[in-house]
């Protein structure tokens, strides 16, 4: 899909949660890759396996989860690999940011602390330069006042503020890759695009590539220039965010495009997807969205669950994707 | 400043509680079977005797007279003439004092060690055998009373195989942490028994919390992480039942110190009780209490500096 030798490259990646019910398959059968400085969406709804995807890819999966398939980051396999040699490319290489910056703060530590932390295990930094640092990647995250910050404690500061502080953490080492989980769902639509705009800025500005998980397709469409689509732990398309979104492949993805109020377009109500997630520890035989899908027919259910190439760059798991799916695309007018 | 005010209004509290403490300890003690003037002169003492000493001492005066009297010379720090010792109390305390004191400082580094150490490694392992051995070893140290854990520790390590010494305090810093061991492992297992339980509970919670998943991320892993970023969080509430230790703790040393013969304060109160020495056990018992209001009062204080979202109102 990507010409050059990707940065990261992630095959056939599946991954089992331990939960009180028993197993459960969180993702399975995830491929994608992602080229140096680029940007990708990953969408899907909540309990996709998006997160659960993201966090694989660092290792940093619950207990008792395993995981199989294979993750490339610039030539290393990250699965199956031990802690110890994990650490070292945590926040140094691909870091991450959290969904929710009120609690991904260690409450009793001091913001500089926090900071400087990672330079200081990271690159061997010591206490005054890695403040020092850390006083400059505040003010690069546009805070105010940031001698005062390092010296606060999470609790006094607001959510954007406390987001801001994690990007500024993630941005410290320049990472070649960050991982981005949701970072604007637990903030108010006004912190949000200005969340949006810094790491926007940041990743343009710092050259990293960038995975940003979303449910909000219209922060993807801001953002990225390639989205994956996730559906109860399968992708299930991917391509460049312009042709995805004007004319998609997959009738997952072309619900979800349905569900969204159209801005731009012609006015056309929002269309919710009806039914539920199916049952994670039972999931339908085929494609899982066929019991939600509206064009499904007996052949769905005895899908192969890869995705199967489209119009060269794009790849849809649906078997209908060349043909009739309720189309939203060109009349509806996705901008783009 | 506010932080001032609160331990201003704080140490009247205590002090308030002190005299409370006092007044019931006076009126218990009052309507105790006999007194001291019997207890000193024996069972052979005639009623005439005893009626002598006891206007000697001046027992025989109306009680609200001696209540009087005797919070009079409290407010001036005088705990009065020990009956036994013939000495002042604060002299007598002051001499088992010491004793008392190492033993409860052993316990203190004792039961932190195994505390830290075992709620942790039963924390990481979670769920295997070594937290199932872990989370069984404080059963059996609440489930045996500490007279008897102490018994069996002089019996198996001082008498059979004779590691330690069976009783007494010896010599010098190294003397000391031979001879107090056996009392000081004897406090430390009841006092960890109820700490570990819940620290690695609060371990546990840290653990699988959001900020630790960011440090993990920012590539902080073993004991880094650990000390980091989790004991401390974890020690919080943990905190906070030191007050109750404390006072288990000090209930624990009248028993150790008999059982391991340590002239401690422990001790000391025994034989006060024994021989109806009134001024002696009403000052081991006021400052018994003025310790536990105080500990109290630190532990509040350890709180908010552990964690900043505490302010001391």
């Amino acid at each position: 899909m990507v010409s050059a030798e990707p940065l990261l490259e992630v095959s056939d990646l599946a991954v089992t949660l331990h939960t009180p019910q028993g197993p459960l398959r969180a993702a399975e059968g995830v491929s994608f890759a992602v080229a140096a400085a680029e940007a990708v969406g990953l969408v899907g709804e909540s309990g996709s396996g998006k997160s659960v995807a993201m966090r694989a890819i660092l290792g940093l999966l619950p207990r008792g989860s395993t995981v199989s398939g294979s993750v490339r980051f610039a030539g290393r396999e990250l699965v199956g690999v031990a802690e110890r040699q994990l650490a070292p490319i945590r926040g140094r290489e691909i870091s991450m940011i959290f969904q929710d910056p009120m609690t991904a703060l260690n409450p009793i530590r001091r913001i500089g602390g926090q900071i400087g932390e990672v330079l200081r295990i990271q690159l061997g930094w010591n206490r005054r330069r890695a403040s020092a640092h850390a006083r400059e990647l505040l003010a690069r995250v546009e805070i105010a006042e940031p001698d005062r910050v390092l010296r606060q404690f999470p609790h006094q500061l607001s959510g954007g503020m406390r987001q801001r502080v994690l990007i500024a953490m993630a941005l410290a080492c320049q990472p070649r890759l960050i991982l981005c989980d949701e970072p604007t769902t637990a903030l108010d639509v006004t912190t949000q695009d200005q969340i949006l705009a810094l790491l926007r800025r940041a990743s343009d500005e710092s050259g990293a590539a960038m995975i940003f998980v979303s449910h909000d397709l219209a922060v993807v469409r801001q953002l990225c220039s390639r989205v994956l689509v996730m559906y109860a732990g399968r992708l299930v398309e991917m391509g460049p965010i312009g042709p995805v979104f004007a004319d998609p492949r997959h009738a997952y993805t072309a619900a979800l495009l349905r569900s969204l109020p159209a801005i731009d377009g012609p006015r056309q109500p929002p269309v919710s997807i009806g039914g539920e997630l199916p049952d994670r520890f039972r999931p339908p035989s085929g494609c899982r969205f066929r019991t939600r899908c509206t064009v499904a027919d007996d052949s769905c259910a005895s899908l192969p669950s890869t995705l199967l190439p489209v119009d060269g760059e794009r790849g849809s798991a649906c078997i209908h994707a060349a043909t009739g799916l309720p189309d939203r695309g060109a009349e509806s007018g996705v901008s783009r | 400043m506010q932080r001032l005010g609160y331990l201003g209004r704080r140490l009247g509290y205590v002090l308030i509680t002190l005299w409370g403490v006092s007044l019931l300890l006076f009126v218990m003690l009052q309507l105790l079977p006999g007194g001291p003037a019997e207890a000193m002169l024996g069972i052979t003492a005639t009623q005439q005797q005893v009626d002598a000493l006891n206007q000697e001492l001046g027992l025989d005066r109306p009680v609200v007279a001696q209540y009087v009297d005797y919070m009079g010379r409290l407010i001036r720090g005088d705990l009065g003439d020990s009956l036994v010792f013939g000495r002042p109390v604060v002299d007598v305390i002051g001499d088992a004092l010491p004793a008392t004191l190492k033993l409860a400082v052993y316990v203190v580094a004792l039961s932190t060690l195994s505390t830290v150490t075992l709620a942790t490694l039963a924390a990481s392992f979670r769920g295997r055998a070594i937290d199932h051995v872990i989370r069984a070893l404080p059963l059996i140290g609440v489930g045996m009373p500490g007279f008897w854990i102490g018994a069996m520790l002089l019996f198996l390590f001082a008498l059979t195989f004779p590691f330690f010494p069976a009783g007494g305090i010896e010599e010098g810093f190294a003397g000391a942490l031979r001879s107090l061991f056996l009392p000081a492992l004897t406090l430390a297992i009841s006092v960890s028994a109820i700490l570990i339980r819940s620290l690695r509970r609060g371990l546990i919670d840290v653990l699988e919390s959001d900020h630790v998943l960011t440090a993990r991320a920012k590539g902080l892993r073993g004991v880094r992480l650990v000390v980091r970023h989790v004991l401390p969080n974890a020690a919080i509430p943990t905190v906070t039942l030191m007050g109750l230790v404390f006072v288990s703790l000090l209930g624990g040393a009248l028993i150790v110190e008999s059982v391991f013969a340590i002239p401690g304060v422990g001790q000391l109160l025994v034989n006060g009780f024994k021989r109806h020495d009134m001024p002696l056990v009403m000052g081991i018992a006021l400052l018994s209490a003025a310790a536990i209001l105080l500990v109290n009062l630190l532990i509040d204080v350890v709180y908010s500096l552990l964690d900043p979202r505490v302010s001391l109102r």
